[in-house]
């Protein structure tokens, strides 16, 4: 788990569903992935939204391998981003993957996320003693308005 | 390798692919196989490459074959 600097960890089913809890589908919203055709749950997003200013921290995590560098992200983040722009009122969307989480970067900017900034050593590691760089990208609600519309044929 | 092709070797031996089939434009979204894998695969090269790890700007600099020619001093 180092792209995502967190320990493997068990739960017990109370922890499990405790967590799930938490989301309160109001400022944490958490939505699964499932594979077609047989509903096979592969991951899951976690979006925390900060309403005053409307923007979403938008996280994934792909836990079924079988599925890694099968596209999931880039098929299914853009209909999450849309529904937050379009039916939540979110105005801009934020990623904040480690640096050195290469696929994650890979995804943001073949979706067209801007990088906003480096977050140097701005997170301590789970594993080891050094400090993790952060990256910033985001998506404004005009950029995927005009990119949506790009895409209409 | 040396001079010109480092890159290009690099670049082919991480997607996968013949390195005289990737155009000097070639980029992120320019060909099917360079995937988040293949990226993952391509800067882990690198960092074999130079014997050293990649810094975040270096990381997020990278998007086509010009700009890994450029990391590398091409």
């Amino acid at each position: 788990m180092l792209p995502l600097n967190n320990r493997p960890r068990t739960m017990t089913i109370r922890e499990l569903s405790g967590y799930i809890e938490s989301f309160d589908n109001t400022t944490r919203f958490l939505v699964g992935i499932f594979a077609k055709p047989d509903d096979l749950h592969i991951g899951c997003y976690f979006v925390d939204v900060d309403w005053p200013d409307r923007n979403a921290v938008f996280n994934v995590l792909v836990g079924d391998q079988a599925y890694w560098g099968q596209k999931v992200v880039l098929e299914t983040r853009p209909a999450l981003v849309g529904h937050f722009f379009k039916e939540r009122g979110i105005e801009k969307a934020i990623g904040l993957p480690l640096a050195r989480n290469m696929p994650a970067v890979f995804n943001y900017k073949a979706e067209g996320w801007t990088l906003e900034g480096i977050l140097r050593q701005h997170r301590r590691s789970a594993t080891h003693a050094k400090r993790l760089d952060q990256l910033q990208f985001a998506l404004l609600r005009q950029e995927w308005r005009a990119k949506s519309q790009a895409a209409q044929p | 390798m040396s001079g010109s092709n480092v890159s290009r070797t690099l670049l082919a031996t991480a997607l996968n692919v013949d390195p005289q089939s990737l155009t000097e434009n070639v980029a992120i979204g320019s060909v099917p196989s360079w995937d988040s894998l293949g990226h993952m695969r391509l800067l882990t090269e690198i960092e074999r490459h130079l014997g050293r790890d990649l810094t975040a700007e270096e990381i997020v600099s990278i998007n086509s074959l010009n700009d890994l020619q450029i990391l590398l001093g091409e």
